[in-house]
């Protein structure tokens, strides 16, 4: 009796020892792996992002365009979103096509694109967000930037970075892009409503947007621009206010869904 | 006795340190010898000289004086390494601490001595020397999953695989409790015993060092008295 | 059992201690692999770069050929122009293959950042003669796909379309038969002239300067920055290419004024020639990580020889040689030097995708492509290094443990 149970005591420490002798060597055979995983998928992200035609839209000079918009900042900080690597990214990209109310383009305007979004700040307090699309345009590529309120997310300034266009003087006069100031993605929504039921309403802030193009020239540049600021302010919508301007565009879709019902 | 081979003989042994303008004499004209099948423990307070002369004996130090010889062959004036060719050839060693290498299981830390022979070891005679010290179910164990008992007979195992003449055994109870040291003695007075082997053992044990056949006190590095035991 | 593998099982001794000091060797490692990956990589791509224009010898307008050449590999140009006749003088020389002729003008886009003030970027117009054009680039091919389907050269006297090189072709987000307009400004007219295009192709993406170029017809391009008599470049291939060849080609036209023959030979020899100054602080900056690494190696064993005084002393006592305990300890380090130079290695093969972003986004290199090469021969070299590094690491330890007394280290081990 005396013999098994101090047997049974000798395999218990042996097995103990053991377990810790092993044990230290799987510890440190799994961090190793763990820290290859991580090797692998830093070099895997690195390669991803050379996916294509998906080009992204970047300022030319973050730190003095930054400045220059934005006098008082102290810092800023520099993100990329794509919607292929975000969490429920398929269905944020649909929702992005949906309210834009058209086609994305196939090759430039693709899951894969690349978003840069810029976050202002003045020591530790956030005074606005920067970020720009890539449109197609007539000619060549039409970039669009905007500041925005970081409460609000009204715009603060739109401007082109990039426009190479037979009414490119027009697009960029300072009274034109001066109308966009204070406009917000709810603005566009709420266009949508009113451009179906009441056209001539006051309170349509798109609609009162005066068109820079000279009487006869004709350009699909003024459109293609619109468009660019719509989807610039729907991307700053999904990546910095979670969607908060989507009641706007139920509202609106409601409405315009009971109408098409009557 | 008469019919015993003499495997260390040595004469007029002295050991000398200096320190500062001091001589301390840690061995002082001894004169020794260790023949086959016999137990000789080497008994003193500290100070007395044992540790020194047991490692003259077995050619770990070399004397500041005196002869002394190894199966008939003069060692000294030998080098460390020709020092270490004798050893390796006659002796085998156990100390108080054990010092097995925790990280080769009892087997492995065994056949230690078969790498420096540069000998292909043989499992089969690593099991038979672990069976003759009771440790044959140990064999794939570290050192820190044995007692200090087992421990203790582990080193002596890897003491024996070389079939060394002479077992050196330096306080070889120093660290283990009487259960335990009896028991080890009990070992080696089988090992005389059965596989004709001689031990040379230093301890601050009376008791057990009176096991022995010969009892060699030392006291300021000189031979206080030698008694023997009967033959057993 | 092995002194081999006594080694190992020693080094698990002290799991932690070891795979730090295995860390530090492999980071110097790493390094070293990255840093002689680079230097290779970027001799590649020079070379590359200057392969991949096509002609081996520029008959150009005077002026400084180096400064010229380098803003041709970085797709810009001298903005100098050499006499339309001098194509006709040239050709008739009987040591070219092939020679092209090559107009360059830059149309100014809107300025490309917010502020007006700031300047503009540029479009890079070359006009060319297609069937030669080719003749020197053959690998040239139209990109195909969804927008891209359809692509073709246009004729020689079309005056409206425009071929785009896959970025500049990207970055205006066109696809073919889409519009490109250009802003022009015409030599000797003080209002530049916005002109519309049609793309009639978007090429294969090549990796050099032809990317973000724009091609039309070489007269349409003449005539648009009203230049009719001058050209750019004259891209040579030689039919035999060699030094003599090359030297006897440029005395025969040395003497045409305002001109000059630059050999992208010179052109390579001279940025190599940069690279190799560069070679010397990265062979500094690998000796300082090496050194480190060394240090971090010889304390760890030393340490370990240290804890291990007692052990080696009942080792020498049960019969062990000094040269067996050398043995043993130097093995030792070599075991750590070499893992660690395995590990190493594999690290900078894998982190060298982020070497090279990283290298990229801090000098603008000139050279498209990759510029971190790791060949077997780097890795080999690096390896036997690390062995040999590890050889004299080894020695002060082993040593120390070597001569250790036994007695002394039985009672220190003791203590």
């Amino acid at each position: 009796m005396k013999d098994v149970t101090a047997r049974s005591a000798a395999l218990q420490k042996r097995f103990v020892v053991t377990m810790n002798y092993k044990f230290e060597i799987k510890y440190l055979y799994k961090e190793y792996c763990k820290a290859l995983i991580l090797v692998i998928l830093v070099v895997c992200s690195f390669l991803a992002t050379d996916a294509g035609a998906a080009v992204g839209c970047t300022l030319s000079n973050p730190a003095q365009d930054l400045k220059f918009l934005f006098p008082e900042m102290t810092t800023y900080k520099e993100e990329v979103r794509q919607f292929d690597l975000m969490k429920n990214g398929k269905e944020l990209f649909s929702e992005l096509k949906e309210r834009l109310g058209s086609d994305l383009d196939p090759v430039y305007e693709t899951f894969e694109t690349p978003y840069t979004l810029y976050t202002i700040f003045n020591g530790e307090k956030i005074i606005g967000y920067v970020h720009g699309v890539n449109v197609p345009g007539e000619g060549g590529v039409i970039q669009i930037f905007m500041s925005v309120d970081p409460e609000t997310g009204a715009i603060l300034r739109m401007f082109f970075q990039r426009i190479e266009s037979t009414v490119a003087k027009a697009l960029k006069k300072k009274d034109f892009l001066a109308q966009f100031n204070g406009l917000t993605l709810a603005d566009f929504y709420k266009h949508d409503y009113f451009a179906v039921v009441e056209p001539a309403s006051t309170n349509d802030r798109i609609a009162q947007i005066k068109s820079p193009i000279p009487e006869g020239q004709a350009s699909a540049d003024y459109a293609a621009a619109l468009r660019g600021v719509r989807k610039d302010l729907i991307l700053i919508d999904i990546f910095v206010y979670n969607r908060k301007n989507e009641p706007f565009y139920r509202k609106a879709q409601d409405e315009l869904a009971k109408r098409k019902g009557l | 006795m008469e019919n015993r081979k003499t495997i260390i003989e040595g004469r007029g042994l002295e050991r000398y340190y200096h320190r500062g303008n001091e001589t301390v004499k840690a061995v002082d004209g001894i004169n020794i010898d260790i023949r086959t099948g016999e137990m000789v423990s080497v008994l003193g307070p500290s100070g007395s000289g044992k540790t020194t002369l047991v490692h003259l004996l077995s050619c770990l130090d070399v004397p500041t004086g005196g002869t002394l010889s190894v199966e008939g062959t003069a060692v000294t004036g030998l080098s460390e390494d020709e020092l270490a060719g004798v050893r390796r050839k006659t002796m085998g060693f156990v100390f108080q601490k054990f010092y097995l290498l925790p990280t080769l299981t009892v087997a492995e830390n065994v056949e230690l001595p078969l790498l420096f022979l540069r000998e292909k070891p043989d499992r089969a005679l690593t099991l038979d020397t672990l069976r003759k010290v009771g440790l044959e179910d140990r064999a794939n164990h570290l050192p820190n999953e044995l007692s200090g008992g087992q421990m203790q007979r582990a080193a002596i195992a890897r003491a024996l695989i070389i079939k060394p003449r002479l077992l050196i055994a330096d306080e070889p109870t120093g660290n283990l409790d009487s259960a335990n040291s009896k028991s080890i003695f009990d070992l080696f007075r089988n090992l005389v015993r059965d596989q004709g082997i001689s031990i040379l053992i230093t301890t601050h044990n009376l008791a057990l060092g009176y096991l022995a056949d010969r009892i060699i006190t030392l006291q300021d590095g000189k031979v206080l008295k030698e008694e023997r035991q009967p033959i057993k | 059992m092995r002194f081999v593998s006594m080694a190992f099982k020693n080094l698990r001794r002290r799991p932690v201690r070891s795979v730090l000091t295995i860390a530090g060797v492999a980071l110097a490692v790493a390094v070293a692999v990255s840093l002689a990956g680079f230097n290779m990589g970027y001799r590649n791509a020079i070379e590359r770069s200057i392969d991949r224009l096509g002609f081996q010898v520029m008959i150009m307008a005077k002026g400084c050929p180096y400064e010229a050449a380098t803003m041709m590999l970085k797709g810009g140009t001298g903005l100098l122009y050499l006499p339309a006749d001098t194509l006709n003088k040239v050709r008739s020389d009987p040591d070219i293959g092939s020679i092209t002729p090559i107009f360059i003008g830059l149309a100014e886009k809107e300025a490309s950042s917010i502020s007006d003030s700031s300047g503009g970027a540029f479009a890079i117009f070359a006009g060319i003669e297609v069937q030669s054009y080719m003749e020197m680039k053959p690998w040239l091919e139209f990109e195909t796909g969804r927008g891209f389907d359809g692509g073709r050269w246009f004729g020689a006297e079309s005056e409206d379309e425009v071929v785009m090189g896959y970025e500049s072709a990207t970055y205006e987000q066109r696809k073919v038969g889409d519009k490109f307009i250009a802003t022009i400004s015409p030599q000797g007219q003080s209002k530049p002239v916005q002109k519309t295009f049609k793309i009639a192709g978007i090429l294969k993406r090549t990796g050099t300067q032809d990317d973000g170029t724009v091609f039309l017809p070489l007269k349409t391009a003449q005539k648009l920055f009203n230049r009719p008599d001058e050209l750019t470049i004259l891209g040579i291939k030689m039919k035999q290419f060699s030094g003599a060849k090359l030297q006897e080609f440029e005395s025969r036209w040395v003497s045409l004024p305002a001109v000059q023959v630059v050999s992208l030979q010179q052109v390579k020899s001279t940025l190599v020639m940069l690279v190799g100054t560069a070679q010397t602080m990265i062979a500094a900056v690998t000796i300082i990580a090496v050194i480190v690494a060394l240090i971090g190696v010889i304390n760890a064993i030393l340490m370990s020889v240290y804890e291990r005084t007692g052990e080696i002393g009942v080792m020498k006592a049960i019969g062990a040689f000094r040269g067996d305990i050398f043995q043993l300890i130097w093995l030792e380090t070599l075991v750590i030097c070499i893992i660690g130079a395995v590990a190493g290695t594999i690290l900078a093969i894998a982190g060298s995708h982020l070497v090279e972003s990283a290298i990229k986004k801090l000098i603008n290199l000139g050279v498209q492509g990759s510029i971190v090469l790791i060949n077997w021969q780097i890795v080999a070299g690096v390896l036997l290094g690390a062995i040999i590094v590890g050889f004299f690491a080894g020695l002060y330890p082993a040593w120390r443990a070597a001569s250790m007394h036994p007695i002394d280290a039985i009672r220190e081990g003791m203590d």
